[in-house]
Formats: C-alpha cells, structure tokens, sequence
C-alpha cells in the first residue's frame, strides 16, 4: 500500500513537471495580464505619464508603476511586468496650459526615478499586476 | 534495572531532541513555503520558465546518469569480482583510488574530453562522466564477492553466455545492492553543483541545483522551489527504503 502510494506520487510528480514544460507557455499566455501601454512624454518638469499608471502602496505610501519588460528570456519571448518606484507631482493648470503634450488627467515623474522616456508604461491591466509576470500589451 | 531504564529513556529524549533538530529545517521551509495561501506554487510552476526547465534538466542529467552507472557498475564489478585475470587487483584498487580523489581533481579533464569529444555543453558531458562513478562499482563488487563461484560456474556449464549468467543470476542475487547504488548515484547526481558550471555554458541547460540559488531569493518563490527541488529524492528515498538500507548493511558485512 505505502509502495502503491509513492509511485503514484512519483509519477504524478513528474507528469507535473511534463505538463508544466511542454504547455506552461500556453497556460501563461491564458493567464498573463492583458495590458494597454504608454511610453512617458519628456517635458522640461519630468515625464509626463498618465495618473491611471500610479499605484500607490497603502501600508508605505510608497508610489510606483509598473511598466513592461522586454525579455529574450528561455523558452519564450514576450513582456514582463516590472516594479519601479517613482515620485510623482500633479500637473498643475498652469503648467497644463503651458506645454501642449500634457493635460490635467496626467502626472509628472520626477527625473530621478528608474523611469526613462524609452520606458513601456503599463496604464491598465485586466489583472492585478505582479512584478515579474508575464503581460500581453493589447494592440 | 531503574538505572538502566532511566538510561534508555535519556538516550529516546536526546534522540527526539536530535530528530527534531535535523528535521526542523524541513519542516520550517514547507511551512513557510505556504504562506500567503501557497501562491508561491502557481509562481513557481507557471510564471517561473527557468524553474521547470532546469528540475528537467536535473531529472534527464541524474535519471541517465543513475541508470547508466548500474549497467557499466553491475559489468565492471562482474569482472573485478569473478573474471581472474592479470592486474585485476591493481585496476581495482585504481578505481579505489579516483574514488577517494576529490571530484574537482577529474574535473578538468572531464572538460578537456568533453571539449575534444564535442559533449561540452550537453546533458551528455554530464551523464557520461556520472556513468563511471566508481562508488557503485565498489560497492557492487563487494557485493558480487559473496556469491559462491561455484554457482557462476554451474551456470556458465548450463547457458555459456556471461551476459545472461550477469542478468539472471547475478544480478537478482545482490538486487538490494543495486537499487542502493542506483539512489545514491541519482541523489548525488541530482545535488551536482560544480560540475555543470565546468561542463555546461547555457544557462537554460543547467539543472536545478545551479539554478536554486538565484531563484531563492528570500522570498516564498524561493522556498516553494526549495520544497519542490526536494521531493523526488525523498519520494525514492521513501519507495526504495528497505533495499537502500539492506544494500548498505550488507556492503558492510563483506
């Protein structure tokens, strides 16, 4: 009995991992995050990226976004999300109506977060956002 | 006889003390590996590529590793322990020898041979190398000494072929010994760590093992990938537990 039961966790175990291997790709593509994009707008104020981007952390009050990752990572290629923390100023009206590119529903990044021009900023996502997980930018 | 008894009863409490002592690591990382709802195991399994490519890779590695030392072990030992012959004792105590050498003293020429022989960076240049672990082959031949040759002999008359004299009369003889020499070569091939950073470059060919340390990062992914590195060889352990402890006692009984 106590042999019938380790075989069978045996061959559980490894058909676990066969199934992991040969169809974990297809099982992150149904569960990936399905995410539109933005990259930030250089202003002489920072980077400009829309509010809906900032996530804030209750317990710290700690600000941050999530932005997608390109990775030639084994076996598949495709986006990750990724944490970056970064301090944020509201757009005023003034400087609103001072540079065309940005408006009052977006939030000025300061120059020195991990944030570049270059960056993919995630601004929604169908899923809670976990750093390291796999996205699919909508098109 | 209270002497005695209180004896016994101090020896069963230091052993638990013991036990517990040795065992709580385990415990505590399995715990710990379920925090948070046991999320860190979806995270392993599916957002974790290198994870499942690398436990894989260490079951391919230590699987043909394993298997194929019992077959070369199981013929080597054959012939250190009944096929006379000239300088028989002197390769066996040759085998001794790079039994005791430290592995890192045979690892540069495993990867000058491996380069030469174009295995480098394959699963092969690690499993041919594992196939001729010497360990088995001693323990085997010690095993192999306690069969009376006169049997061999009976049964070379009946069937002349030392093939079939190894697999149906040899081998079921020391069965026990087999089956220890197999889990303990596939326990010490699945927990190689210098080895495949000498003979493997791609990372996406090394096995788990390598690759444990950046997945455990502190955080529950890393124990959860812990807890899982180490279920196969407790799985074998558990199946094969009489035969690895009767294999063990009789080697050391010869």
């Amino acid at each position: 009995m106590k042999r019938a039961i380790i075989i069978s966790l045996i061959v559980l175990f490894c058909v676990t991992i066969f199934i992991f291997s040969i169809f974990g790709s297809e099982f992150r593509e149904i569960l990936a995050a399905r995410v539109t994009t933005t990259t930030p707008t250089e202003t002489y104020y920072g980077l400009s990226i829309p509010a809906s981007a900032i996530h804030t952390n209750p317990d710290t009050g700690t600000s941050y976004v999530f932005i997608a990752e390109r990775t030639d990572k084994y076996p598949e290629k495709g986006y990750v999300a990724k944490y970056v923390e970064c301090n944020y100023s509201e757009v005023t009206d003034e400087i609103a109506s001072e540079i065309d590119k940005i408006s009052k529903s977006d939030v000025l990044i300061d120059w020195l977060s991990a944030l570049t021009s270059k960056s993919i900023v995630i601004v929604d996502s169908d899923k809670k956002l976990v750093d390291g997980h796999m996205v699919i930018i909508n098109k | 006889m209270v002497k005695r008894r209180i004896i016994d009863l101090s020896a069963t409490i230091l052993l638990c003390i013991f036990a517990v002592i040795v065992i709580s690591p385990v415990i505590i990382i399995t715990v710990i590996s379920f925090g948070n709802g046991g999320q860190a195991y979806p995270d392993v399994f599916i957002w974790n590529p290198t994870f499942i490519n690398a436990l894989t890779n260490s079951i391919i590695i230590a699987g043909g590793a394993s298997f194929g030392t019992i077959i070369v072990s199981t013929l080597a030992a054959y012939v250190f322990a009944k096929v006379k012959f000239k300088g028989r004792d002197l390769l066996f105590y040759l085998y001794v020898i790079v039994m005791m050498m430290p592995f890192q003293v045979t690892l540069l020429p495993q990867y000058m041979v491996s380069k030469k022989i174009g295995i480098y960076d394959t699963p092969l240049s690690m499993i041919l190398p594992g196939m001729f672990a010497p360990f088995a082959a001693f323990l085997l031949t010690q095993l192999m000494k306690s069969i009376p040759d006169e049997i061999i002999e009976a049964a070379k008359l009946d069937t002349g072929s030392t093939l079939r004299i190894i697999v149906s009369i040899v081998a079921p003889a020391i069965k026990h010994g087999i089956i220890c020499a197999w889990a303990l070569t596939f326990t010490e091939q699945w927990n190689m760590v210098a080895e495949p950073l000498i003979l493997l470059e791609s990372a996406e060919k090394f096995p788990l093992a390598v690759l444990l340390n950046g997945i455990t990062a502190g955080d529950l992914i890393g124990f959860a990938a812990t807890v899982v590195f180490s279920i196969l060889p407790l799985l074998i352990f558990a199946f094969f537990e009489e035969e690895i402890m009767e294999g063990l006692g009789e080697y050391r009984l010869k």
